[in-house]
């Protein structure tokens, strides 16, 4: 329930303070911290809201999407075409929008079928997107890559800042209204939901686009971490499959799982790309296995059996 | 007054007729029984009027405006609710998440605590007050189908449609059933219910239709229904 | 345009269909009957590539007679995964949907488990051999004699598994799993032999397609995904669950992707996926599907 009176108050007391200082610190960070710690932390904004955007849709819909790697792809290449023709934070919402419109159209050609299909349809996306790009690029501009505009990691940390509480704050805010209840219903009996009032269609459209908005934009970000982008790099199935292994992780129906497993993930990220840069692929496909078969319910799961 | 309008509708799946046109209404505040031999196009009629199967032909009406052709949740909004034959419960949802999730769809300006003591309200109608906070999948089959007639009835309809509720209840429930049946008229709604129970139709319908193969072959009171040759004969007959 | 171009562009596509049917084939035997949709398909194939490059470029052992050996290599590897991966995903899962669901993560864990491995093995370089590369002149043009005997075996294995599920006693029992698995386990059939042997036969199939791939292009560890979502969109064009429609359905494909590679090689890929998007969009059931 979402009462709040005067005791429950003082027990959220502590969290709210907690999450003052956290605002505080993030908030002024670049002042005092080394420009390489910046861009760890930008990272794992990076994943965060990939991940936590993901869920949002996948999670309790039971849809699984292997688009990330599409949406966030087409943030990268908005970033390298329209880098140098607007601000930054314009570029970002481009990236976002193009990525939006994308998960439009698909969602409105495959989200009317069975799940199966939708997946299907997510899987190759990327893969598809991948080789127009290139086939476009390769026959009209003669180039296989582009350069991008390079910018300070001090505006990249700021950006992905705002939009990590921005997709907090969606999550937060979808998470205590009835569309809550609406994408569960969807999972669990798409047709009683239907039966019950819920526009079945333009809910899954309407938040699975909105899941890519913020991949998109987090592309668009992260694109200005690297100066030359080709479609392989940019369409890198990884790119799909992190935040499924994060939430996956972390507890597919837990915000607050999926903020601990991207951030335990990125960091496992970061150490086995300087210990093992050859193995990271593989150790990341055995725990995504390994949690399936498991820990179904990720980390969150585990946590409330041993509070048993 | 008429309440539901049903001329003529027809639906085929490939070759084989469902539902070979047939004609019906209900009157409001009533509660009609639709009985018939299994196969007859019961559920499909059923499926037909709630928007998830969408005609071959014909017209359906509903409070005089052509429904016919719409997708569920618009005719959810205009007042038709319904339970299912197969129990479709949001299973990893608790009791009153189920509750919820149509009442929230339905009056828009809910708050949470309004929102959660008026779905209360809809559990201790069916009796599953108390259970509020339990997964629907643990539930006994006779309360889910409890709990679908809570959940139908949180749309603040104007009609319900109950598919079979009462099928696999044993004598005690039936009657408790009967009652939750007639309190629920009470209250105003229109109730078309397919039953295979026979004291349930016999007990409150104050009309019958009969189905055969996809048509209607019979309707009028219980007792004069009962009675009919042609009704005695499917029944009884090859 | 003259006659042997047509010749050319059928026989060009058929090889290529074969290949695809082939790969079609053996997904459809895992989603068909095991119900894994397993988009680790294509690394299976690429290991099937690499396991012949390997066996002919260090021990010489000739790509034909290698079948023999990675085939069934690949079978029981797979066999295994299906026994102590899949089995357990499907005691795990609440509904066969969850199953569904999890069994196409794991294997899209599967899928960068593989690919890691084998870049580990062989690194990312393009590899490739010579084989049976010498022309051989038919209908008036010529062809690369592996790219026919390429054609022979992919419609040979394809000719050979027909004539297994229509005559032998495991053949007809897969053929039950596949059209109702409830019944066919009250009928009798091990059940889980059966979804393990199919999610087996489907790794064979890609593994045997791998080798022929081999024989006839160069291969990278990443050669895997377009051929998984090539045999994907082959299977739903045939009908999902559909045996014999996922045949037909990479025969269409090849046949297609050979007339278009004739204008632009890059777009074939593009040409596959407006397919599948029609597909969707106007008959999602396939052709074969209800």
């Amino acid at each position: 329930m979402d009462n709040l009176n005067k005791g429950s108050f003082l027990k959220y007391f502590p969290v709210i303070f907690a999450l003052l200082i956290i605002s505080v610190l993030a908030a002024t960070c670049p002042l005092y911290l080394a420009p390489f710690t910046i861009i760890s932390v930008t990272n794992i904004f990076i994943y965060v809201v990939i991940t936590l955007s993901w869920a949002l849709f996948s999670g309790p819909t039971r849809y699984i999407s292997i688009a990330t790697a599409a949406f966030f792809g087409m943030g990268i290449y908005t970033s390298a075409l329209a880098g140098e023709l607007m601000p930054f934070p314009l570029v970002v919402c481009l990236g976002g929008f193009v990525s939006f419109i994308l998960a439009l159209l698909v969602g409105m050609s495959t989200l009317r079928l069975k799940g199966m299909y939708f997946t299907i349809f997510t899987f190759g996306l990327s893969e598809l997107i991948r080789h127009t790009v290139l086939w476009w690029e390769v026959t009209r501009t003669g180039t296989v890559g582009r350069w991008v505009v390079s910018v300070d990691h001090t505006p990249v940390y700021y950006t992905m800042l705002i939009i990590l509480i921005v997709t907090l704050a969606v999550c937060y805010g979808i998470g205590r209204s009835r569309y809550w209840l609406a994408l569960q219903s969807i999972g669990q009996s798409e047709e009683a939901a239907d039966h019950m009032g819920v526009n079945v269609t333009a809910v899954k459209i309407g938040v699975f686009a909105v899941s890519a908005f913020f991949a998109g934009a987090t592309g668009a970000t992260m694109a200005t971490r690297w100066t030359y982008i080709d479609p392989s790099i940019a369409f890198n199935p990884l790119f799909s499959f992190m935040p499924i292994l994060m939430a996956t992780f972390g507890g597919i129906n837990s915000i607050t799982g999926q903020i601990v497993g991207a951030v335990a993930l990125t960091l496992l990220a970061d150490l086995l790309l300087t210990e093992f840069p050859y193995y990271y692929m593989l150790i990341y496909g055995v725990i995504l296995v390994m949690v399936i078969l498991f820990l179904p319910n990720g980390i969150t799961g585990l946590a409330k059996y041993v509070k048993k | 007054m008429r309440i539901l309008e049903v001329a003529g509708i027809k639906k085929s799946f490939g070759g084989l007729a469902a539902v070979a046109g047939v004609d019906f209404h209900i009157d409001r505040g009533e509660v009609a029984g639709l009985i018939g031999p299994n196969g007859a196009g019961k559920t499909t009629l059923f499926n037909l009027i709630s928007g998830a199967v969408t005609p071959t032909s014909g017209k359906i009406k509903f409070k005089g405006k052509d429904i016919t052709g719409l997708k569920p949740n618009k005719i959810c909004r205009q007042g038709i609710a319904r339970t299912f034959q197969l129990v479709k419960l949001f299973g990893d949802m608790t009791v009153i998440e189920n509750v919820l999730l149509a009442y929230r769809f339905r009056a828009q300006k809910s708050t949470g605590n309004e929102a959660f003591s008026r779905c209360q309200e809809m559990l201790d109608i069916v009796g599953l007050l108390g259970l509020e906070l339990i997964p629907a999948r643990e539930l006994t089959i006779a309360k889910q189908k409890q709990l679908e007639i809570a959940r139908a009835l949180a749309t603040m309809p104007e009609m319900l449609l109950l598919d079979e509720v009462m099928a696999g209840l044993n004598p005690s429930e039936v009657t408790k059933a009967i009652e939750i049946i007639k309190n629920i008229q009470a209250t105003g709604i229109t109730i078309l219910m397919v039953e295979h129970v026979m004291k349930a139709i016999m007990e409150i319908s104050d009309r019958v239709i009969v189905f055969h193969n996809g048509e209607k072959i019979a309707e009028g009171k219980p007792a004069h229904v009962v009675a009919d040759e042609t009704v005695i004969q499917i029944y009884l007959g090859g | 345009m003259s006659f042997t171009f047509y010749v050319d562009v059928v026989i060009g596509g058929l090889i290529l269909g074969g290949l695809y049917a082939l790969t079609a084939v053996g997904l459809s035997l895992q989603y068909g009957v095991a119900r894994v949709l397993n988009v680790s398909h294509g690394e299976f194939i690429m290991l099937g590539a690499f396991a012949t490059y390997s066996l002919y470029t260090m021990l010489g052992i000739s790509p034909l007679l290698s079948l023999v050996i990675t085939g069934p290599v690949i079978f029981a590897a797979a066999f295994l995964i299906h026994r102590t991966m899949f089995q357990r995903i499907r005691k795990t899962s609440p509904s066969e949907a969850a199953f569904e669901g999890n069994s196409l993560l794991a294997s899209f864990g599967l899928l960068f488990i593989i690919q890691n491995m084998a870049l580990l093995a062989w690194g990312s370089d393009i590899r490739g051999y010579h084989y049976m590369s010498q022309s051989i002149n038919l209908f008036g043009t010529s062809y690369a004699l592996n790219r026919l005997i390429a054609l022979f075996l992919a419609l040979g294995t394809g000719i050979t598994f027909y004539l297994f599920l229509i005559y032998t006693r495991m053949g007809k029992a897969i053929r039950a799993a596949a059209q109702d698995r409830d019944t066919a386990q009250l009928m009798g059939v091990n059940i889980h032999k059966v979804l393990g042997l199919c999610f087996g036969l489907g790794a064979f199939m890609a593994a045997v397609a791998g080798s022929l791939i081999s024989m006839m292009f160069e291969i990278t560890p990443t050669i895997g995904m377009p051929y998984t979502i090539i045999a994907i969109i082959a299977v739903v064009l045939g009908g999902l669950g559909n045996i014999l429609g996922s045949l037909i359905g990479g025969l269409i494909l090849g046949l297609v992707g050979n007339i278009v590679m004739c204008f632009s090689p890059a777009l074939s890929l593009v040409a596959y996926y407006l397919i599948f998007i029609l597909l969707i969009l106007l008959k999602p059931s396939g052709i074969m599907g209800k």
